[in-house]
């Protein structure tokens, strides 16, 4: 509405302000396109810069591969499949599988170190040897 | 006795004839990483756009009731 205002004003001294006035603003127009566009350029490389997915595909390219797949799985909807439940209960279970395995191996070293007692010392430990051997039945 | 050496001939001759085969697969797997990666690295947006889509398609898949 300013623009009404100060054309009928600008009556009386003619055209060549109008246009120096319209010049004027599509020139700030311009300037401000321009620098927008500037300032959306410097975050776009800001933000490259910072996420560096150059880099690191260079440095770990199977990596980012699997986070590619993941964030993908994620987007499709998969995370609260039941493959997702099979797969952290897989991963629990590979997880587990060192202090398991440690369990395991101190169990079989106590029934084997039983069973020698047993044999030196007569038939008697025989069946405290075989005592120590089930648990890792039940595990 | 006998059947001990025989054994270990055996074993030898088994090594033998699948070394070769195993280092060659060795070789082939090699080759195979370095040139996945080597794509990978030329490739970097197309190789996660592909590897982001097999994974959205591997999600949609999973939430499919059958």
């Amino acid at each position: 509405m300013p623009e009404t205002t100060h054309n009928s004003q600008s009556k009386g001294t003619g055209n060549g302000a109008d246009h120096r006035g319209i010049g004027e603003r599509v020139e700030h127009i311009n300037q401000s396109a321009q620098e927008l566009w500037s300032e959306a350029q410097g975050a776009v490389t800001q933000l490259k810069e910072t996420l560096d997915i150059q880099g690191r595909v260079e440095r770990h390219p199977y990596g980012m591969i699997l986070a590619a797949v993941g964030v993908g799985y994620v987007l499709g909807g998969g995370l609260f499949s039941s493959l997702t439940g099979g797969l952290l209960r897989l991963g629990f279970r590979v997880a587990a599988l060192p202090f398991v395995k440690q369990e395991l191996l101190s169990l079989a070293k106590g029934a084997l170190q039983n069973a020698r007692g047993g044999t030196d010392a007569g038939q008697a430990p025989a069946a405290a040897a075989a005592a120590p051997a089930e648990p890792p039945k039940a595990v | 006795m006998e059947t001990s050496q025989q054994l270990t001939d055996k074993a030898r001759e088994l090594q033998a004839r699948i070394a070769p085969q195993i280092e060659e697969a060795r070789k082939n797997l090699s080759d195979l990483n370095t040139r996945i990666t080597t794509y990978i690295r030329q490739n970097p947006g197309t190789s996660l756009l592909a590897a982001l889509a097999a994974g959205f398609l591997i999600g949609k898949i999973a939430t499919r009731r059958w």
